[in-house]
């Protein structure tokens, strides 16, 4: 029996993503999308509608796929283009590190660039690795351009994401998906109806006091996880004694510099703030532990920059599974995790990949959600175990960055003792972060590894000190040639 | 193959590297079939692919033939490479089942350039163009392994590993820890080591006569613990693949080498005599028979450790799991190249160690289930062996993976480890574990739509292969 009606509770981003996914997807099969985009009185604002103005460079294919053309959304979400995530003051407040999106350095030998920057760093010369990438670069010097298609230059070496208004972005993905056939249905939900095995939903009844029937509902009604939650009852997991975070203010104030090409993730007594650069304007956020920071204290700090302040409250942790019966949760009814790494909309985008790939009949066996719940649950905590990791290594001395938790989740307990030991990166299946982003992190972060690879001890070390200085000033020269960022932008949505 | 490699990255003024090995210890010897992986080992060492070829009798492979196994007169071929092409962002293989179920019979071998090629026994090296029709494919070889280990020995020889010939009768351990301290030969040389990499085969010398590491034995989803190998002349023209033919308790391997074929049959002596097996085997030979059969004895499994102190069990020392995807190879390559990756100190630090074993244990791990499947995806109830194999509760990890592509023909996909979704979807419908349900993205396109694109790919298949040369034509040309 084939799933004909899905109902998607929740019209914020998530919500709106999860239609337009759902709509180009299944465009020419007769299924009928609906999505409950009322808020009911007093719900809390979803983090994510806020929290996805960063993204990933997954998101320029995801559009591609989608064929939302990336000029279009430019505009309409005045968004600027980003190459990479700078952290500053993490180990101490003068000293920054950019978190590319692209390779590092080049392939000297069959081993990751990093090791021979260790080997330099243990003969006494301590470059950065950003030194060695032209997004970081570039980044850096407010340059920009797309990469290019031609394998044989470094100019092909990187990637690229963006930044953007989330309220426009929504607005944008409601009008693509309704084009696509959704059907907005202009009420709030105010009660589930639990099937007769108590795993399935049965129908919802709206604040209109219309009754809703679907195959397969898919809550995107963010935090409160109205359906997975809150009906279904798939518990909660909380990562709070690791990620102490839950309280966020936002605001935005007029861009007094030209956009950088890049996110900006400072650590702060008492939590950290971003800054994401949109077309005029520059988007900040205060994130902090409400038990140790007065939140009116945090509400005032951001009342003197922007005309509008709003205070979002989040719990990061994820839900046991994301798909139970014929409800699949995805954003932050599915978990949350705070945007230090940039990962709110890429999340996203992978629940609903996943669950295309594994679009279930409505007498489908568990075994597509079971699937389902193991990848999403690898992405979920892969995600978690690099964030959590800023706060491991960071050298303040303040909370919550000097706190040490009590046990690390023992996945990154074994990256932190594989990297220490010998810049060895351990991946696990189903996540999001790289080989080199790792490495970036590890080293960003001061960690100089014991050892390094024998696979970076072929050549002497005036060898490999004169073939590494040869590829940063590759890197610089080929980053320097790009265009001001602003400049590009301006030719290329004109 | 360890010597080699570590002759290749360790330097000479760090490291020394000996070989002991004794001409009175024959070598085994069934590694002879490949998977692509041993291109990067070869490439690796630098070395000229048809100098190897030309001094250890190799043949390309494209794939391994399956006769007999799901049911009697059943055939398929696992090609290394991946079938067809998308249809609007949908994997090939949903759209060849969307067909299945709809009643068209054409069998997914006929998307596959390399199956095609492979039954016509022809071969040429693929151009991988991203933009071509067809999706690209990769090749393995098919060598005389008693040849391709004296090519070795002379490359390591030449980048200074000491060879020496002799046989280990003594091997002292340190008292503190047990690690190994030195070797004593028969000669009574004394060799002394920081870390011994354990190449004795299935009776591993070091790893386990004297550290006593321990053996975890999967006999009970593996049944077949013995061999039985003869050559014989060729026949017929130069087949690019492997075959395997499953017999009544166990299976044979045909191994077509420049200048002979190499035959063996696996079966388990609880269900067939020594003789009887070798009676089978002689009875199912191409050409005539060139030696006497030799008969192997082994335990199917995994050695606990496989690196335990300072020790290192590479090849059959550290598990076997028997020759029917010609992983052998392939087992040993990875333990090197994850020794290479974790090369120690001499302070051997746990935290090393079990690095490596937790990946060594996963690279086993994946093939096994991948072997277990040929075998438990039966539907042949003529022997004893297979009742058996299809009765038997299977590895947990594996019935996973089975019941999603049952249910919706979706491969499970891993990081560490080989084969990937084409492998896994060769077999699974090879061995006639087919999806109920194809994928719902094409639960609204008119078939019609799906047969042009399905008839272009296996016209472009077609073509593609009579395009080639044949495989002796090329290797007369290439080697």
């Amino acid at each position: 029996m084939e799933v004909r009606d899905i109902v998607i509770v929740g019209g914020g981003l998530a919500g709106w993503y999860a239609a337009a996914r759902l709509g180009h997807a299944m465009r020419g099969r007769k299924i009928n999308v609906s999505v409950v985009h009322g808020a009911p009185a007093g719900a809390p604002a979803d983090p994510l509608d806020v929290f996805c103005a960063s993204t990933l460079p997954a998101q320029a294919v995801a559009h591609a796929e989608l064929g939302l053309e990336e000029r279009l959304f430019m505009r309409e979400c005045r968004a600027t283009f980003k190459l990479a995530t700078e952290y500053r003051g993490f180990t101490d407040p003068a000293r920054s590190y950019m978190l590319p999106h692209g390779e590092i350095g080049a392939r000297l030998e069959a081993v990751g660039f990093h090791q021979f920057i260790t080997r330099l760093a243990q003969a006494g010369r301590t470059p950065d690795l950003d030194e060695f990438s032209v997004p970081a670069i570039a980044a850096r010097l407010g340059r920009f351009a797309h990469p290019s298609q031609d394998a044989r230059t470094v100019l092909s070496t990187y990637e690229y994401s963006y930044h953007f208004d989330t309220q426009a972005y929504t607005r944008l993905l409601r009008g693509f998906a309704q084009r696509l056939g959704t059907v907005a249905v202009d009420a709030g939900l105010a009660a589930v109806e639990r099937g007769a095995d108590g795993r399935d939903i049965a129908a919802l009844t709206l604040s209109d006091g219309q009754r809703i029937t679907g195959d397969l509902f898919i809550d995107c009604s963010g935090a409160r996880s109205a359906l997975l939650g809150a009906a279904l009852e798939v518990p909660f997991d909380s990562w709070r004694g690791w990620l102490p975070c839950d309280r966020a203010v936002v605001t935005r104030v007029s861009a007094l510099e030209p956009p950088a090409p890049c996110t900006r993730v400072t650590a702060e007594p008492g939590g950290w703030s971003w800054q994401v650069p949109l077309r005029s304007e520059l988007e900040q956020a205060w994130f902090f532990d409400s038990s140790r920071v007065d939140p009116d204290t945090a509400l005032k700090r951001a009342l003197r920059g922007g005309a509008s302040v709003s205070e979002v409250s989040f719990v990061n942790g994820r839900h046991r599974e994301a798909w139970r019966g014929n409800c699949v949760a995805v954003g932050a009814a599915a978990g949350f995790l705070e945007p230090l790494a940039s990962t709110g909309l890429r999340l996203i985008n992978e629940g609903m990949t996943r669950l295309i790939a594994l679009f279930p009949d409505r007498d489908s066996a568990p075994v597509l959600a079971a699937e389902y719940n193991r990848m999403m649950g690898a992405m979920y905590d892969g995600a978690r175990d690099f964030v959590l990791l800023h706060y491991l290594l960071s050298r303040r001395a303040e909370a919550p960055w000097n706190v040490e938790p009590a046990a690390l989740p023992p996945s990154l307990a074994r990256r932190v003792e594989m990297f220490r030991y010998r810049g060895r990166v351990v991946l696990e299946d189903d996540e999001i972060f790289e080989e080199p982003d790792w490495a970036c992190t590890f080293v960003g972060q001061g960690e100089r590894p014991a050892r390094y690879s024998i696979l970076a001890d072929q050549a002497n070390d005036a060898d490999v000190q004169a073939r590494v200085a040869k590829i940063a000033r590759i890197m610089q020269a080929a980053a320097q040639k790009l265009p001001p960022h602003q400049g590009y932008l301006e030719r290329y949505l004109a | 193959m360890a010597a080699a490699s570590l002759a290749r990255f360790l330097r000479p003024d760090q490291c020394s590297i000996r070989l002991v090995e004794s001409a009175e210890i024959g070598i085994v010897g069934v590694g002879e079939a490949t998977v692509p992986h041993i291109r990067f080992f070869n490439q690796t060492l630098g070395l000229d692919e048809a100098d190897f070829m030309r001094k250890t009798h190799a043949t390309f492979k494209l794939g391994i033939e399956f006769v007999n196994w799901a049911r009697l007169g059943d055939s398929y071929i696992h090609p290394f490479g991946d079938y067809g092409r998308p249809f609007r962002g949908v994997k090939f293989h949903q759209v060849w089942n969307r067909l299945r179920l709809a009643g068209d019979t054409a069998p997914i071998d006929d998307y596959s350039l390399p199956i095609e090629a492979a039954k016509h026994a022809r071969f040429e090296p693929p151009t991988n163009d991203p933009q071509a029709t067809l999706a690209g494919f990769g090749y393995a070889f098919q060598f005389d392994a008693t040849l391709f280990a004296p090519y070795l020995r002379a490359w390591s020889e030449q980048r200074g590993v000491r060879r020496t010939e002799g046989r280990v009768v003594d091997v002292a351990l340190r008292g503190t820890d047990g690690f190994i301290e030195s070797l004593t030969l028969a000669s009574g040389e004394k060799i002394e080591g920081d870390l011994f990499i354990d190449c004795s085969g299935f009776f591993g010398l070091l790893t386990e006569k004297h550290l006593h590491t321990g053996y975890e034995d999967w006999t009970h989803w593996l049944p077949c613990d013995r061999a039985v190998a003869v050559p014989c002349e060729s026949a017929g023209p130069l087949l690019p693949y492997t075959r395997a033919t499953a017999h009544g308790a166990g299976w044979q391997w045909r191994i077509p080498l420049q200048n002979r074929t190499g035959n063996g049959h696996v079966y388990s002596s609880k269900f067939m005599s020594d003789d009887e097996a070798a009676t089978t085997l002689l009875k199912h030979l191409d050409g005539k028979a060139l030696a006497e059969p030799r008969f192997l004895k082994f335990v199917t499994g995994r050695r606990k450790k496989t690196w335990n102190r300072n020790c290192v069990a590479v090849g059959l020392s550290g598990g076997f799991v028997e020759p029917l995807e010609s992983t052998s190879i392939y087992l040993i390559q990875a333990a090197i190249t994850h020794l290479i990756e974790l090369f120690p100190d001499r302070n051997f630090d746990a935290v090393n160690l079990d690095e490596y074993n937790r990946v060594m244990d996963l690279e086993f791990e994946r093939v096994r289930d991948f072997i277990v499947l040929h075998y438990h995806a039966t539907e042949r109830d003529d022997t004893p062996l297979w009742n058996y194999v299809r009765k038997m509760s299977i590895p947990d990890s594996l019935a996973y993976k089975m019941e999603l592509f049952r249910e919706r023909g979706v491969v499970v996909n891993y990081k560490v480890g080989l084969f990937f979704e084409p492998s896994w979807v060769a077999v699974y419908v090879g061995q006639r574990i087919l999806p109920k349900r194809f994928d719902p993205l094409l639960d609204d396109t008119p078939l019609e739509e799906l047969r042009r694109h399905t008839g272009a790919l296996r016209t472009a298949v077609q073509a593609g292969a009579r395009a080639m040369p044949t495989q002796a034509d090329f290797i007369a040309r290439y080697v």
